[in-house]
């Protein structure tokens, strides 16, 4: 049964980031300050450590190939980082304790080298789009505080949710 | 075997630059899967969007709540002038009305037909400035339309590679994009001052930038000015309000002049929005493009 799930409860993190953009304004946030939401990656590093890799890298494919259609115009760039980071996530996991501590660090690391890798591609494409500076101060550090708040928050629930999950995985 | 797997990485490498060359192809139009694709999300964005906004919704009334008196206050002393100038605003229709009949059927430029649609996402990674909403080519949306806010600020136009059949892609003024042009009216207190063009978005300032075209009897553009679309870019309408001059500036040749120009629509909360869809046909893009 909850395999029919999964794809319903990624879709509604799917959509939930959009939301908050749309919805959340924080008092305490200035206009310079970007907040972007990463529960995708957050989400998919958490399966990849609770589930298995070959789940995480397909869903990383499917729903980056979403995120790059519906919310920016650059197909490809999601599809492949996502997928890539859930690889090299599961590979870390393949080493180190999948306690919840460990995987929360493991899932803001991811979040770093997203932010860092989409910055990158951007500057590539549109010049002087913002300068380093800018983006480590009012992009990269809010953003960072703003995931990992959200993954002390998520990874419980979804630990209980994956676990299960995998047992029933398993048991057939 | 590690051989394999550098050749799995250069290909996804090789597969992500054809992507993104693709997809930077200027003026490109929606592909078929992608319409699919974006139509089946757009309903679960619509499913979860809905009740979100029903919870904001009453955060916001609360707050609103708080502003009802100051608010009556300020909204009855406007009040008393309206009445007089709703008369002189039909008067003015109608004299227009019997004008245009005379000359026989003259479309204007100024005539739109309003298409109403609801925000029901906005990009979360903030590096492309678009919203999608739920209206798309069988409700009579086409790409390049003019998008304002409900109070009729121009907020953005419709994306030609994020058009799909029951949503569509906003991209807003304050996207890096350089093609995100649009021909403007300059008016001062004493009427039209001149032309303009907007050729993008100062993300430090965060101020459209508008090269002055062409002036008037040589009158000099000020702070304050309004700035409206002038309708001879072929598809948006004359007159959606625009913003207003805050700042000029001489470029950096010495040549012609920069004016800043601050939106006047809220472009970070959009709820309701109108797809404006012009009367008088829009030339053909394929001749245009030379």
């Amino acid at each position: 049964m909850k395999r029919f799930l999964l794809p319903f409860v990624m879709m509604l993190v799917f959509s939930a980031e959009s939301i908050f953009t749309d919805l959340v304004h924080f008092p305490f946030v200035t206009d310079d300050q970007v907040l972007a939401p990463r529960f995708l990656m957050l989400v998919l590093i958490f399966m990849s450590a609770f589930i298995n890799q070959k789940h995480a890298m397909i869903y990383g494919f499917i729903f980056g190939f979403l995120y790059d259609m519906n919310y920016t115009s650059l197909l490809g760039v999601y599809m492949f980082g996502f997928a890539g980071l859930c690889y090299l996530a599961s590979k870390a996991f393949k080493v180190l304790h999948t306690n919840a501590f460990v995987v929360i660090l493991i899932a803001v690391l991811a979040v770093c080298l997203l932010e860092f890798y989409v910055f990158g591609i951007q500057s590539l494409i549109h010049k002087d789009i913002m300068t380093f500076n800018g983006f480590v101060l009012d992009r990269f550090i809010p953003t960072i505080l703003l995931n990992i708040a959200a993954a002390l928050i998520l990874v419980l629930p979804f630990r209980l949710f994956f676990m299960s999950l995998k047992k029933e995985l398993r048991d057939e | 075997m590690p051989n394999k797997r550098l050749m799995l990485l250069l290909l996804c490498i090789i597969i992500l630059v054809a992507m993104i060359g693709f997809s930077l192809k200027g003026g490109r139009n929606t592909t078929w899967p992608e319409k699919v694709i974006g139509d089946t999300t757009g309903v679960f964005q619509n499913i979860f969007h809905t009740p979100a906004e029903f919870f904001a919704g009453i955060f916001e009334n609360i707050n609103d709540l708080k502003n009802t008196y100051k608010e009556n206050e300020r909204l009855r002393e406007k009040l008393d002038g309206q009445t007089q100038y709703e008369a002189k605003l039909q008067e003015l229709e109608e004299e227009n009305k019997s004008l245009r009949d005379e000359l026989g059927h003259v479309k204007s430029i100024k005539d739109y037909k309003p298409i109403l649609a609801t925000v029901i996402a906005r990009s979360p990674d903030n590096w492309a400035k678009q919203v999608t909403i739920n209206k798309g080519t069988q409700q009579n949306v086409a790409k390049d339309m003019a998008v304002t806010n409900e109070k009729g600020a121009l907020i953005g136009k419709i994306k030609s590679s994020g058009l799909n059949n029951f949503t569509s892609a906003v991209q807003l003024l304050s996207d890096t994009d350089r093609n995100n042009r649009v021909a403007t009216k300059i008016s001062g207190k004493k009427g039209s001052k001149g032309y303009g063009l907007i050729e993008g978005y100062d993300k430090e300032k965060k101020r459209l930038k508008m090269t002055i075209i062409e002036r008037k009897d040589k009158q000099d553009v000020k702070k304050g000015d309004l700035i409206e679309t002038s309708g001879t870019g072929g598809v948006f309408p004359e007159g959606l309000t625009i913003g207003e001059v805050t700042d000029i500036e001489s470029d950096s040749y010495g040549l012609t002049k920069v004016a800043y120009v601050k939106p006047a629509a809220d472009l970070t909360d959009l709820n309701n929005v109108i797809v404006v869809n012009r009367d008088v046909p829009t030339v053909d893009t394929e001749e245009e493009g030379s």
